[in-house]
């Protein structure tokens, strides 16, 4: 018996059509998969789900009946409760307090605090743990914040539980915990949607899955006559299309990186890898994998415990940027409109603050270089603007992106890391960027490319690394890669 | 080639826009302000305008002045310094308590050398405790209070009397080119920092660190010693007006800068300098601190009291933030 369906539901944002034509039919009492990869579309539809965002067409059906859900409060009273990855209890407050946030009861001036305990230790016992109501959420594990989580999303006679990637904060003894929960919950009839990158989990926990890729639903099968090969095949699916360069084959130089056993506690274990002139090194591996910590390792934004980086030739020590931009090393960052650029200032300000000793004369600004550096610059990349003077704020996604790139060409940068350098960027700008990163590689610039998009990360990678959980569980030659490939090292 | 210039003359971009983007309320409203009180000053007193007055107005803020010219420093690097009140209590006592060991110009090098480790000290805890913004505010809250208990402790909570040689009593009484001397050090002081401010790379620097902490860290700018040099500066300037004040008064008061720091940040705002950080100059600064002076003339002269010139004080503070706050949204509306 389903207590879910969705028909034909589709969402648009400005240039993106987000869901198209979703049909989803959800068993009351089952635990049912979520899976795609970034972008597929499973959080929009998620959130179309528990009231966050309506859809543009479409129909929901829930308990046997057509629902609307304006909002998520609309939807929690109706009995549908998402749980995000980043949890959203009050760290200072309670359980109880927390569980019942903003609906405390008691008298007109007073809580009823024992009646709240009371029913907060009900809750968490339908939850399967005995955890104090009394105790404050900041001291509690983050697989004891979960259960409170869910203990708050049954307070609310909750029949579906959305799971958002659960997993990927929890440990091994923590996942077993979360699996109990689980468990426990559906013996009581409620129904959960499981959203995990995490083939293993699916298969332990989940009857059916259903498989979404670009905004669209690919099957919805059975887990149990599945096979991974399958799975991976329905997430990965589209063909490489002319979306990418074909790149010039570049002849390498000598090495001029190596990384070796790089271990950061909790996130990096022994990661080692060459890196030689003009090459462009691929890392892969999900999100949480480690990828962005051995960026920040290698620009010393953070410390590291245990390794060594070779840098051409001589053993390195990178306490901070800017020991690592003195000798050449550059981090384009994921978020590059709060790590990367300073969006109030203009471009010309933007692209020498890594190396104001450049424009450094006598210790006062030499304002002319400055500004026909910046105009070389924003020729040299292609940056459309109308003016050096312009705030970096005014451009688009894609040319802010290039004054990041800018920045660490004016600082004779040997080595860019370029984290996550097409998210958010445009089809069009995407290209322009694909551009920059082979003509760096032309002049003998070397890369270390980090990006989600395997297809792309295949398309530009003269190798690639795949890390899961901190460690290099493999190495691929750019021309041997799949996205399949890939798939297999960073789930297993 | 299409050079950048072109392409900007193609934005048709009408006049009125062109004004608007050049000139900003922030600049405009604290100058608009200033003249206002000036014509309502020259209306309210017939002595109002005269070099006398005018002189007097400027000798009673060059303290202030000094001090406010350091903390837009900081305040452009984001963060506050609230132990300028007790490094001017400090200084102030200081001096005067060193002159008969070492004399005058001694102890004004050993105030100097103490104000350049406060600051030291100051941005070493902030740097070891990785303290951003708001620690910054209790850390040199922390420090100035016990700047000024050690004010107290030194003196025993008495006020000393000045050994009133040449030039001690220059600082506070003498005059260059018929210009009172804590006028011309304000004005000196103003310029250099003016200067590095502006036409400087560790200006630049700090412009950059106010702007956004992160981003300048990861371009390599040592944000960390940014914000020490800030806070030495501050200091220094801090003790010379320390040193005017106790030449001013004949006397040095253990209590010399109660309240400061309220002053000092005040006319940092009212001057326009935004608390976000990562911009604001000298110039406005200086407009801040002779709006309060031009105002405390004015009140003294229409006899209003005390009291009542510090809910004054206190509404056009909040003034000068709402326009901040306007200036700041009209940025992001702009983009």
């Amino acid at each position: 018996m389903s207590i879910l369906e969705m028909k034909g539901i589709s969402k648009s944002f400005p240039g993106v059509k987000a869901l198209q034509g979703i049909e989803l039919e959800v068993r009351k009492g089952e635990v049912h998969g979520l899976l795609g990869a970034n972008g597929a579309g499973k959080s929009t539809l998620m959130k179309v789900l528990s009231g966050v965002i309506q859809p543009d067409e479409g129909e929901i059906s829930f308990k046997n009946e057509k629902v609307k859900f304006s909002s998520p409060l609309d939807a929690q009273q109706k009995g549908i409760v998402i749980i995000h990855q980043e949890l959203s209890l009050v760290p200072m407050l309670s359980v109880a307090e927390n569980i019942f946030l903003g609906r405390l009861f008691g008298s007109k001036y007073n809580v009823n605090w024992k009646e709240v305990h009371e029913k907060a230790k009900y809750y968490l016992k339908q939850v399967g743990t005995d955890i104090n109501p009394s105790t404050i959420v900041r001291d509690l594990s983050v697989a004891q914040m979960q259960q409170v989580e869910i203990a708050k999303a049954l307070s609310f006679n909750a029949d579906l539980i959305i799971m958002d990637e659960p997993s990927a904060v929890l440990s091994g003894a923590e996942l077993n915990q979360l699996f109990e929960t689980i468990e426990t919950l559906t013996e009581k009839g409620v129904t959960v949607i499981y959203i995990s990158h995490r083939l293993e989990e699916i298969d332990r926990i989940c009857d059916r899955l259903t498989i979404m890729r670009d905004g669209k639903v690919v099957e919805t099968r059975i887990v149990k006559e599945t096979s991974r090969e399958e799975i991976i095949k329905g997430i990965v699916g589209r063909d490489m299309d002319e979306e990418y360069p074909t790149m010039e084959v570049i002849e390498h130089g000598e090495e001029i990186l190596s990384v070796q056993n790089l271990s950061l506690k909790g996130k990096l274990r022994n990661v080692s890898f060459q890196l030689k002139k003009g090459e462009i090194l691929g890392i892969a591996g999900l999100v949480g994998a480690g990828r962005t910590e051995i960026a920040r390792c290698i620009f010393g934004a953070d410390k590291f415990d245990k390794g060594e980086i070779v840098y051409k030739g001589n053993k390195i020590k990178v306490s901070n940027p800017r020991k690592a931009i003195e000798l050449g090393i550059a981090l384009v960052p994921e978020d590059r409109k709060e790590h990367g650029l300073i969006t109030k200032f203009s471009l010309n300000r933007n692209f020498t603050m890594a190396a104001l000793k450049k424009i450094n004369r006598f210790g006062f600004l030499h304002r002319f270089k400055e500004n026909e550096a910046s105009k070389s610059l924003i020729q040299t990349l292609k940056i459309k603007t109308p003016s050096i003077h312009q705030l970096a704020l005014n451009l688009s996604g894609g040319n802010q992106q290039k004054v990041v790139v800018a920045k660490y060409l004016f600082s004779d940068a040997d080595i860019l890391i370029l984290d996550e350098p097409t998210r958010g960027v445009d089809v069009g700008a995407r290209r322009e960027i694909y551009t920059v990163i082979q003509d760096l590689v032309k002049n003998g610039k070397s890369v270390l490319l980090i990006s989600s998009d395997w297809p792309e990360l295949i398309a530009l990678s003269d190798r690639i690394v795949v890390l899961h959980e901190g460690r290099i569980k493999g190495e691929l030659a750019g021309s041997e890669a799949s996205p399949e490939k890939i798939l297999q090292q960073a789930l297993v | 080639m299409e050079t950048v210039e072109t392409v900007a003359e193609k934005r048709n971009e009408t006049f009125l826009q062109r004004v608007r983007t050049k000139v900003d309320l922030g600049d405009v409203g604290p100058i608009l302000g200033l003249i206002i009180l000036i014509i309502i000053g020259s209306f309210l007193s017939p002595v109002f305008l005269t070099k006398g007055n005018l002189f007097n107005i400027l000798t009673q803020i060059s303290v202030l002045g000094l001090g406010a010219i350091g903390m837009t420093y900081v305040v452009i690097g984001r963060f506050f310094d609230l132990s300028v009140a007790g490094m001017l209590s400090l200084a102030a006592v200081l001096i005067v308590g060193l002159q008969p060991y070492v004399g005058t110009i001694g102890a004004i090098f050993a105030v100097i050398l103490v104000a350049l480790a406060v600051g030291l000290l100051n941005g070493t805890i902030l740097q070891f405790i990785k303290g951003d913004f708001g620690a910054s505010i209790m850390i040199t809250f922390g420090t100035g209070t016990i700047l000024a208990s050690l004010a107290l402790l030194y003196t025993g909570g008495f006020t000393l009397k000045p050994e009133l040689d040449p030039v001690f009593s220059w600082f506070g009484n003498g005059s260059l080119f018929s210009i009172p001397a804590p006028i011309i050090l304000l004005i000196f002081f103003s310029i250099i920092l003016h200067v590095v401010l502006k036409y400087t790379t560790f200006g630049r620097a700090i412009y950059l660190t106010g702007a956004n902490h992160e981003a300048a860290r990861l371009s390599g700018i040592p944000i960390h010693r940014i914000r020490t040099i800030t806070f030495m500066i501050v200091a220094v300037l801090v003790s010379i007006g320390g040193l005017i004040n106790s030449s001013q008064t004949l006397n040095a008061s253990p209590v010399a800068g109660v309240g400061f720091e309220l002053d000092v940040i005040a006319a940092v705002a009212i001057g326009g300098t935004s608390l976000q950080g990562g911009a604001g100059n000298i110039t406005r600064t200086l407009i801040g601190v002779l709006i309060i002076g031009v105002l405390n003339n004015v009140f003294v002269l229409i006899g209003l009291s005390n009291y009542d010139q510090m809910m004054a004080k206190g509404l056009i503070i909040i003034a000068a933030l709402l326009l901040d706050r306007r200036n700041e949204s009209n940025l992001i509306r702009k983009g």
